[in-house]
């Protein structure tokens, strides 16, 4: 598995919405209190693990986006509307939002992100180099992972200097160390080292990436 | 009287908000009502609200109801807010009341415990309020609310202040004290009740202008009348401390932080003299009040009630303690407040991380508002409410810390400093490479150390 583990988004539970969308080549308008949204949202959130696809903050408890809230039609179960994880709430957001007009519902490019990063990335310019479900997409290729101040940035293999500014971008895009994630980031991860430097491993639930990068340097 | 619970079933904002304003199980203190509460969130959460109802409920007059119990009339400041639906837990020492603001504003105080079974409640209160203060209650705007009044010729100001005599002369003083239970800083009574706190000061002062007239008159008459009463007027000096050096000693370490300090000797060279709290430069010189900067006066007109007035049983409102104070300042001032009144109550509403990290955070209400558009209560516990299962403590926190965890501050710094960061972060991935590459010799490899140095130091090496 691989901030960003590389995401696989073969499984779609919204069966119903899947079909939907196939016949259409324009897409009929998106908006986010539409019939499909949660079930777009949801079945994203059973392919990210509960995590946003970005950042990797939790923003769903397993629960939440098991298979068994979705009924034998493929469509998402209404029945467990207080379900957000407190502080960090799950959102639809579109990767590229240029697509939104005429692609508005592409499942490839829908991701679930935290609220506050979707926020954040608004409609920005996105380079695909840093698109978790690119074939191509490797996080240890392209980022590296600063243990003291946790923070990522550009993997410093990596010379060519257009290569280092498209990723640079991106990071600051996708909000991979805003103040608010890189400080739950930060908690969350020092309590795992210290007790990693004391030999006693503990799982990591979220910053999976950022932990495994952690974990090959010490 | 402290209050151990704040229900509010529909007002304003508020739909169903219960604070529960007692120490958590496992606290020393557990299920007493906490000695000092602060009130965080965004503006218009109703911080000042909620002070605002401790304000109206305990500055009411009461009379007896029909059925037993108290009934409490608002006063007409009181009535604007329109209180209703709110239910208060109070202790008189061990006795349980319960204020309840109905619907039609009508407010009740029931008392439950087998203490007060055969007691008349008005009786009950007025006893337990004897020689004490109910409230005293500072408004954010102090200073603003005392800089209109001092400017403007037709009010009366620190100047009109009446020494004891003039009291005498002019007032009945008895009815003031009968009233002077409450001391809202808001309110317009501004002489009065600025003559009430500095009574013991200003009596002090009279005694010693009157032996000093006395000893003049003594030494006309002749060098022996004089040296006697001299002498009679050094053992009263002894015998009688001089209450506005005791102030002194309270106020001026701070006070030195903005080179200042009390002024503990009068000149009498005016009637001006025997009045407001003087203070001067650390060299001497007396600073008129309009020189006092915001923070001088913020510190001094919150500071001498609390020192002044006795504060047993008081409950004690301040909002925004931070106003015009500096960091190093915000971080002392509330045990400052709280160790001048040990025993009152204290009700604080702030925007400050500096002040919040003065408090357990059991006393902390944190509001914050639901998609609905109404306040909660943001808890810092999970499960049972015992202080082994607080998830943040303030105390522990750094300030910016404090910023993220508690006032959910999305950001620590701006983005220059999150760019920086991170190129900093590169550079230094990319010099240890250069450095097992045996490059950083190199041309190359300086010009990066040189850069790394750089961006460092402005960072102030926090990478």
């Amino acid at each position: 598995m691989a901030v960003m583990r590389k995401i696989d988004k073969s499984t779609t539970l919204a069966t119903e919405y899947a079909s939907w969308i196939a016949k259409y080549e324009d897409h009929p308008p998106y908006y986010s209190n539409h019939k499909y949204y949660k079930d777009v949202l949801v079945s994203l959130l059973y392919c990210q693990k509960g995590l946003c696809a970005y950042t990797e903050i939790l923003i769903a408890r397993p629960e939440r986006y098991s298979a068994d809230n979705f009924d034998q039609n493929g469509r998402y179960i209404h029945n467990n509307e207080n379900d957000e994880t407190s502080g960090f709430t799950a959102q639809l957001d579109h990767f590229d939002s240029a697509l939104k007009a005429k692609k508005g519902w592409d499942w490839n490019n829908f991701f679930a992100v935290s609220d506050k990063i979707n926020v954040r990335k608004g409609n920005k310019t996105v380079d695909n180099i840093l698109k978790p479900d690119s074939p191509d997409y490797d996080p240890y290729k392209w980022l590296a992972y600063d243990d003291d101040e946790h923070i990522f940035y550009v993997n410093p293999n990596i010379e060519d200097e257009d290569t280092v500014n498209r990723i640079q971008q991106m990071i600051k895009v996708l909000g991979l160390n805003y103040g608010t994630i890189k400080d739950t980031r930060t908690a969350y991860l020092n309590e795992k080292m210290e007790f990693l430097k004391l030999g006693r491993e503990k799982e990591a639930y979220q910053f999976v990436t950022a932990f495994e990068m952690i974990k090959k340097q010490l | 009287m402290k209050i151990s619970q704040i229900n509010i079933k529909d007002y304003n904002q508020f739909k169903n908000l219960r604070l529960d304003l007692t120490y958590p199980k496992g606290h020393q203190k557990e299920g007493q009502a906490l000695d000092k509460i602060c009130f965080l969130g965004q503006s218009g959460t109703g911080k000042t609200s909620l002070l605002n109802i401790c304000k109206a409920i305990l500055g009411a007059t009461f009379k007896p109801h029909h059925d037993g119990s108290l009934q409490a009339i608002l006063n007409s400041d009181a009535q604007k807010y329109r209180l209703k639906d709110i239910q208060i837990t109070a202790y008189f020492k061990e006795s349980e009341a319960v204020i309840e603001v109905f619907d039609n504003g009508d407010v009740v105080w029931n008392f439950n415990s087998p203490q007060t079974e055969n007691l008349v409640p008005l009786d009950f209160v007025q006893d337990f309020y004897q020689g004490k203060n109910r409230l005293i209650s500072f408004p954010a705007e102090i200073v603003d609310h005392v800089n209109r009044i001092v400017q403007s010729k037709n009010q009366p100001t620190f100047d009109d202040l009446k020494t004891e005599n003039e009291i005498l002369i002019k007032e009945d003083i008895s009815f003031f004290h009968e009233n002077w239970k409450i001391f809202d800083f808001e309110t317009e009574n501004f002489l009065e009740i600025w003559t009430d706190i500095l009574r013991d000061i200003n009596d002090y002062k009279v005694e010693e202008l009157k032996y000093s007239q006395q000893m003049a008159n003594a030494f006309t008459d002749s060098m022996e009348k004089g040296e006697k009463q001299l002498s009679q007027f050094k053992r009263w000096k002894q015998e009688t401390p001089n209450p506005i050096e005791k102030l002194a000693q309270k106020l001026n370490p701070i006070l030195h932080k903005f080179h200042l300090n009390l002024k503990t000797t009068f000149d009498f060279q005016s009637i001006e003299d025997l009045k407001f709290i003087k203070i001067q430069s650390l060299n001497g010189t007396e600073i008129p009040y309009h020189g006092w900067s915001t923070g001088t006066k913020q510190f001094i007109l919150t500071l001498t009630p609390l020192f002044q007035l006795k504060t047993e049983d008081t409950i004690i409102l301040v909002d925004e303690p931070e106003r015009s104070l500096y960091p190093d300042i915000q971080t002392e001032i509330i045990d400052f407040y709280t160790k001048l009144a040990p025993q009152a109550q204290f009700f604080f509403a702030t925007h400050s991380p500096l002040i919040a990290s003065c408090f357990e955070p059991w006393e902390i209400v944190e509001l914050k508002f639901n998609k609905q558009g109404t306040v909660y209560q943001e808890h810092y516990y999970e499960g049972d409410r015992h202080v082994d299962n607080y998830f943040i403590d303030p105390r522990y926190l750094r300030w910016d810390s404090i910023l993220m965890r508690v006032f959910d501050l999305e950001r620590e710094g701006n983005e220059t400093r999150s760019e920086a960061l991170e190129e900093a972060c590169l550079l230094k991935a990319k010099l240890k490479k250069y450095k097992t590459e045996n490059r950083l010799e190199t041309e190359e490899g300086q010009k990066m150390l040189e850069q790394f140095e750089k961006l460092g130091k402005k960072l102030a090496w926090r990478l």
